[in-house]
């Protein structure tokens, strides 16, 4: 397919793990800063020995090669050091949302057989509670030699998601994938050495955990936030630690531009970059950040749990390339594919299903063969969402399959839609789904958030979308909402939509 | 107070704001809720809440909230 293949198949980085490489820069660069939050600001060389210690520490408690460790998310640096602790051990991390409910534990445990759950306050499971305070990595002399760094291909770490198949499960990831989603990252942003980059996406999800990974593969410098709830400190972060690049969900975005208003135009010499997931900005948030940034490079990186990373686009640089999620990043190669699994030369007219390979796939769906067969085929990971490739190069991403409604045997994707209807100037949000008819007929249903629920005039909206819309891509019905159901990052769970249509029927 | 009350409840019902002192560190309030207030503050009684004051504190109860509103009135 023809993208950054001159990047591809080089030798990125040295490393076979991300704590080998957090051990490699320990003795190169002892006393640049590795990992920072609230509290605590720690150096490579502070970084390993707590890592170094805390695998001690689990490693007297019977942790080994191949246990799972369950470690809930305290989004600091002690939650950095168990991670790195765990695969030194060789074992396998499983990140959990801090505070995680019981139900949703006992599920994870069931379905992976850990062994270990560290807590926010203790380590614990089955005959195992040891209580741990912020002072737990500094009172030990155990022995901490003798540990040998994990092999590429041992698993690394466990991320429960509902990705690309809208079902919860377990996705297994090996070392090298870590790794070759780091890079992909690397490379992508184009980061530079003396990187500092700040992150207040949950290092419980793959989002935030990944750009810690790869500030660290390249010896650069993590910057851990809890949440930008308060604005001031955020930016008071970026002045203290000299940040040069950030990275953000859509909703952080929108809550800093509103409370700071144009405050973040002031850093615009000293920001290198910043970094998005794959769902889409507000857009009249991306305007006026690409205005207030003009030469900071601002990312979409698109990618699923299963292939991370996989492309990338600078939406500062092609702000009018709209549904384009950019090119491949270097570890990935992308196929446009048909119903039966065949590549085929895709264009705007001609749209199959996107496909990804290379070296940041997952394993595996945990305890599903019959889920990683369906959409693991041949190293090949296929993916649910509709686009195509046009003569350049760049890929474009219309939308989930799941989603796509037929209108008279016309394919629309709701996706579509919305990126129309989010342009028009007095809704914050809104999202479609497909209703049937008394005759089972689908038909369009737009929800809506208006920015201001007085004075909404819902006909104006129609007058717009009928200028700016194909006639079978219009609404039937449009449903005024107080807020459009979506996960912390910004995804729409459009499942949801159906549920408060079906109350708002009953009422 | 019972104006900012109704707003409170627009906002996210099923709170009994009368009672609740931890709004933002229980989880009460999200992020964009606390925003989606902001807004409506400034719509409601004319007063813009700047970054120095979209701290948590002043989210935690609507006798915080109420408080800020009159400091701001004040300013």
């Amino acid at each position: 397919m023809g993208f950054n293949q001159e990047a591809r198949g080089s030798v990125k980085m040295a490393y076979t793990s991300i704590v080998n490489a957090i051990y490699s820069y320990s003795i190169t660069k002892p006393r640049s800063l590795a990992v920072i939050d609230e509290k605590t600001s720690l150096t490579y060389e502070q970084f390993w020995s707590r890592i170094m210690q805390t695998a001690g520490i689990l490693r007297s408690n019977g942790v080994g090669k191949g246990d799972f460790v369950l470690i809930e998310s305290t989004q600091d640096t002690n939650y950095s050091v168990f991670i790195f602790a765990v695969h030194l051990l060789s074992a396998i991390s499983i990140p959990l949302e801090e505070g995680i409910g019981e139900a949703n534990l006992n599920q994870i445990i069931e379905e992976t057989g850990s062994n270990y759950f560290i807590g926010k306050d203790f380590i614990k499971y089955d005959n195992l509670t040891v209580p741990f305070k912020d002072d737990f990595v500094f009172q030990t002399d155990l022995d901490v030699s003798n540990f040998n760094f994990p092999d590429p291909s041992d698993i690394a770490e466990i991320l429960f998601s509902t990705g690309t198949t809208g079902k919860s499960k377990g996705i297994e990831l090996n070392h090298s994938a870590l790794v070759a989603v780091a890079e992909n990252v690397i490379f992508g942003v184009q980061m530079k050495k003396g990187n500092v980059e700040l992150i207040p996406s949950p290092l419980s999800h793959s989002h935030g955990l990944r750009r810690h990974y790869a500030n660290l593969l390249a010896g650069n410098t993590v910057v851990i936030v809890k949440s930008v709830l308060n604005v001031k400190n955020f930016f008071s972060l970026i002045d203290k630690y000299s940040v040069t690049a950030i990275d953000l969900v859509p909703t952080a975005l929108s809550i800093i531009l509103k409370i700071s208003k144009r405050h973040i135009g002031n850093y615009k010499e000293r920001l290198d970059y910043m970094q998005f997931g794959t769902a889409p900005l507000n857009e009249a948030d991306k305007v006026l950040l690409c205005e207030l940034l003009p030469n900071t490079r601002l990312y979409n990186i698109y990618g699923s749990t299963e292939a991370g990373c996989a492309c990338i686009i600078d939406f500062n640089e092609f702000e009018n390339k709209i549904n384009c999620v950019g090119k491949p990043t270097i570890n990935s190669i992308c196929k446009v594919v048909n119903d039966e699994n065949e590549e085929i030369l895709s264009s705007e007219s001609n749209t199959g299903h996107l496909a990804f390979s290379g070296g940041m796939l997952m394993n595996r769906y945990v305890n599903d063969s019959e889920l990683t067969e369906q959409y693991l085929i041949n190293d090949i990971m296929h993916s649910s969402d509709i686009g195509y490739i046009d003569s350049e190069g760049f890929i474009y991403f219309l939308g989930r399959k799941d989603n796509v409604i037929n209108i008279g045997g016309i394919k629309v994707s709701p996706e579509e839609i919305e990126q129309v209807a989010i342009n028009y100037n007095d809704i914050d949000d809104c999202a479609c789904i497909s209703k049937e008819n008394s005759l089972g007929d689908p038909r369009i249903i737009l929800f809506v958030k208006p920015t201001k629920l007085k004075n909404f005039d819902k006909n104006e909206l129609f007058d717009y979308l009928n200028i700016k819309l194909d006639k079978n891509k219009l609404p039937r019905e449009i449903v005024i909402v107080d807020d459009i159901p979506r996960t912390f990052n910004g995804k729409l769970m459009r499942k949801e939509l159906t549920n408060i249509d079906k109350a708002k029927a009953k009422q | 107070m019972e104006v900012l009350l109704e707003l409170l409840e627009d906002i996210q019902g099923g709170i009994d704001y009368k009672t609740e002192k931890h709004l933002v560190s229980d989880k009460l309030l999200d992020s964009l809720a606390l925003v989606e207030l902001v807004s409506s503050i400034d719509d409601e009684f004319g007063v813009s809440v700047e970054m120095d004051d979209f701290i948590p504190e002043n989210f935690e109860s609507i006798e915080a909230i109420w408080d800020l509103i009159k400091k701001l009135e004040d300013q």
